[in-house]
């Protein structure tokens, strides 16, 4: 028997099938785009798309595609994703203990050495929730590594990154008020940021153009930084925001370092505050780049190929690093005030 | 631009279109595919394109020279030039790091604080794919298998047409060629196998690879003494169907992808968790490489001819070589190792166990035999490092953790993993031929409700495929 079909019938039949399978899956459509992995000037389907999405999830409420993915995910017992990675402190104890491992690499950025213990009261509710929000740098390795280290010494979290997103470009991606649909889902305790490398461009606006490195542009995204702080620390007790890792590229990397440096100024101006350097952590010096870092006597490949990024390995340190910066600076609060929750 | 991504359906249904529908000579066409081919490669780095346009210069000419020159020596000479500049480059990008980390490590440990200076190199995507294609396109020159094609045209396309281009199945010249050469039929198009390909593919990718992976695979990979000898032992189950699950979705929308543009490849995988012997897993398994490794790396090493010491050697070495070309890792040569070395043993041990295959009870002994020392393997093929793995292995014997990975879903994963190796094969035919038999809108429909359930199922994003970095 011939199965064999004509370039016509063939190309009908998966265009109709692709129309179908969109039509489908229509309100997931937006969720889609936004978390699609692409670069920069590969946006131009995600641009063409987002509209459509946008309209189409009015026609079909989204409350359907997330229900459907909800009871999936129910049915077969998946967490990680929709839900919480809630780790119990203690099995049925009001008060629990989180010890702090030795950390992997010293804490020489920091003002104070960790200490051994941190206390940690459990309100009844499981333990202190902490919110992890960023670009692809927030998503899996680097992500994925703290949200493990974090849940596994008892921390509720939940991280959302969405990739080639920014602050600055609302229209493509609004980041206010997906923060917003955030916290009003839940309240969390600690909010931890990590966002801003697609940032360094132009933009656009149907009025006029902001250029990257202008006076203009710099009030604009500073203006988005202290609002956009403004909200989590509104809504957290704590704010961390973690600055960039040298970049290969030198001319991004001086464009980052001009980030970074506004990151520092604006969060250090709320209560609860907290910018974290990243400039040490995986560099041979503070602020230069590597892609290999000998640790114990051994070179780890910390980087990845694109020179932004951030290796399994290099997501291991990191990870342990942004952990031990976090707890310890808890842990100094819990030391003024007797424990984590009388501060928060 | 990875398979299930829109922006791939976008560029293929470009291609498609442009490709069946423009009214130019054949010619015409072929260089519009090596165009599109470029395109799809620059997408991941522009820069490498130039070394796909120099690879398929050096087979062209070399072939050529090869077919017009009668002196053998002269023959041997040329092939071997442009082979060595092949693996030369091969070496460069893909051994570089390897080399530079092990001799700076050295260097770090005898007490020298100044190392050598590292430089990036970057790995181009697929180069392992296509420089084993070029490769064999010579040397099946040379052996008179095949003739040097005169039309630049179609060695260029040969070299790097998309569909197998960042991970394979390395097609090999004697059936790709032929294929670029005749202009192809119109109505002809395997549609409802590509289908089949393409949609069990995207299930094996997206649904069993995808949470496997993290649900299990990767957090007993990352932190092997955070858990219990059960979550381990399903973890490297979980991989050796994860990987199988991975590689084979890869291949099969590569084939499947190819179909639609009318061309025929030979299947990659074959149902490898069945065999009943580490020899018959590598007639299943990733056949392109193993029946590459075979034809111009065992049999030239004097395969099985040259008495049974000589066999071992030749065993061991092809399989310790097959392992390096994943990578310059020394967890790549230990898998191969133990492939190579498991290969000589099993054949020493055949009149033992020979007979053994012949009843229903020693089939599934030797099945899970064979299953678990595959697995064992992919163990260290999968750890970050050699400690890892032995860690892992270790705790499959002894951990004291309570589980905590183990769900009926992770059950169900590997379940179906399973039952895809296991299930008769003429499983596939049969379910093309029902879709074929179905009305237009009927198949519209299934097609589109099976799109729609890879996307509620699937986790958002899509991680890359696990042989592209070879």
């Amino acid at each position: 028997m011939s199965t064999g079909k004509g370039p016509l019938y063939t190309l009908s039949l998966i265009l109709l099938s692709f129309v179908a399978g969109i039509l489908l899956s229509l309100p997931n459509m937006e969720t889609k785009v936004r978390t699609m992995q692409m670069g920069s000037w590969k946006n131009i389907v995600s641009e063409i798309m987002a509209p459509v999405s946008k309209y189409v999830s009015i026609v079909l409420p989204s409350s359907v595609y997330y229900s459907s993915q909800e009871i999936f995910r129910e049915v077969v017992g998946l967490k990680t994703q929709a839900g919480f990675n809630k780790v119990n402190l203690s099995a049925n104890g009001s008060e629990s203990t989180t010890k702090l491992k030795n950390g992997f690499l010293a804490l020489d950025t920091l003002e104070t050495s960790a200490p051994n213990v941190l206390t940690i009261e459990d309100t009844g509710n499981g333990a202190v929730s902490v919110l992890l929000i960023g670009d692809s740098m927030m998503g899996p390795g680097l992500g994925t590594a703290l949200e493990y280290k974090l849940s596994r010494s008892g921390f509720l979290v939940h991280r959302h990154s969405v990739p080639a997103t920014g602050l600055l470009r609302k229209d493509f991606f609004d980041w206010f008020s997906e923060i917003d649909e955030l916290y009003t889902e839940k309240k969390y305790d600690i909010v931890i940021v990590m966002i801003g490398t697609n940032d360094a461009q132009h933009y656009e606006t149907p009025k006029r153009v902001y250029y990257y490195g202008t006076n203009e542009w710099n009030q604009l995204y500073m203006d988005r930084v202290l609002g956009f702080t403004e909200t989590l620390s509104k809504n957290s007790r704590k704010v961390y925001w973690i600055g960039m890792p040298p970049m290969r590229n030198e001319f991004f990397n001086n464009k980052m370092i001009g980030m970074s440096d506004m990151f520092r100024s604006t969060v250090q101006q709320f209560n609860g505050g907290v910018f974290i350097p990243m400039t040490s952590v995986l560099s041979e010096r503070d602020g230069e780049f590597t892609t290999f870092l000998s640790v114990n006597k051994k070179l780890l490949k910390v980087r990845s190929d694109d020179g932004v990024h951030i290796s399994t390995d290099g997501s291991r340190i990191a990870s342990e690093y942004l952990y031990n910066f976090v707890t310890s600076d808890l842990s100094r609060a819990t030391v003024q005030v007797g424990n984590l929750l009388s501060y928060l | 631009m990875l398979f299930p991504t829109a922006e791939f359906a976008i560029f293929f249904i470009a291609v498609f279109a442009l490709y069946w529908f423009t009214p130019v000579p054949h010619t015409i066409k072929k260089v519009f595919l090596i165009l599109a081919s470029y395109f799809y490669y620059g997408y991941w780095d522009p820069r490498f394109v130039l070394l796909l346009i120099g690879y398929s210069a050096v087979s062209y000419f070399t072939a050529l020279y090869i077919q017009g020159e009668p002196n053998a020596l002269k023959q041997k000479r040329a092939i071997t030039y442009s082979v060595g500049v092949f693996l030369l480059l091969l070496g460069f990008f893909k051994y570089y790091g390897f080399l530079f980390i092990n001799f700076n490590s050295l260097l770090l440990k005898a007490g020298y604080i100044h190392t050598f200076p590292m430089i990036d190199v970057l790995l181009p995507v697929g180069i392992s794919f296509f420089t084993f294609q070029a490769i064999s396109y010579l040397v099946d020159v040379k052996r008179g298998t095949v003739q040097a094609s005169r039309s630049a045209v179609d060695v260029f396309l040969y070299i790097s047409f998309f569909p197998q281009l960042v991970a394979g199945p390395i097609v090999r010249s004697s059936v790709l060629l032929p294929q670029i050469q005749k202009v192809p039929e119109r109505g002809e198009i395997q549609v409802y196998r590509a289908a089949v390909l393409i949609m069990g593919g995207l299930f094996k990718k997206m649904i069993i690879a995808n949470y496997l992976s993290t649900e299990i695979v990767d957090h007993v990979f990352q932190n092997p003494s955070d858990y219990s000898q059960l979550d381990t032992l399903f973890a490297i189950y979980g991989y050796s169907i994860q990987i199988y699950c991975d590689f084979s979705a890869y291949s099969d929308m590569a084939i499947g992808v190819a179909l639609l543009l009318g061309f025929k490849y030979p299947d990659n995988f074959d149902q490898p968790y069945r065999s009943l012997s580490l020899q018959e897993f590598w007639k299943r398994w990733h056949i392109s490489l193993s029946s590459w490794l075979r034809d111009y790396l065992y049999i030239p090493l004097g395969g099985s001819r040259k008495g049974t010491l000589m066999t071992y050697r030749n065993l061991i070495l092809t399989m310790l070589l097959g392992g390096l070309w994943h990578g310059a890792s020394w967890n790549f040569i230990i898998w191969g190792a133990l492939h190579g070395f498991g290969l000589a043993v099993e054949r020493f041990l055949d009149p033992f166990i020979k007979p053994l295959r012949e009843n229903r009870f020693g089939k599934i002994l030797m099945g899970v035999i064979v299953f678990h020392f595959v697995s064992l393997a992919w163990v260290y093929f999968r750890a970050s490092d050699f400690g890892t793995a032995t860690t892992i292995l270790f705790r499959v014997v002894y951990a004291q953790n309570p589980t905590e990975l183990i769900t009926p879903f992770i059950v169900l994963l590997l379940v179906v993993g399973v039952l895809i190796n296991v299930l008769p094969s003429k499983i596939y035919p049969y379910i093309e031929e029902k879709i074929s038999i179905m009305p237009i809108y009927a198949q519209v429909v299934l097609f589109g409700l099976l799109f729609a359930l890879l996307a509620i199922m699937s986790p958002d994003g899509v991680m890359p495929f696990i042989y592209f970095q070879f």
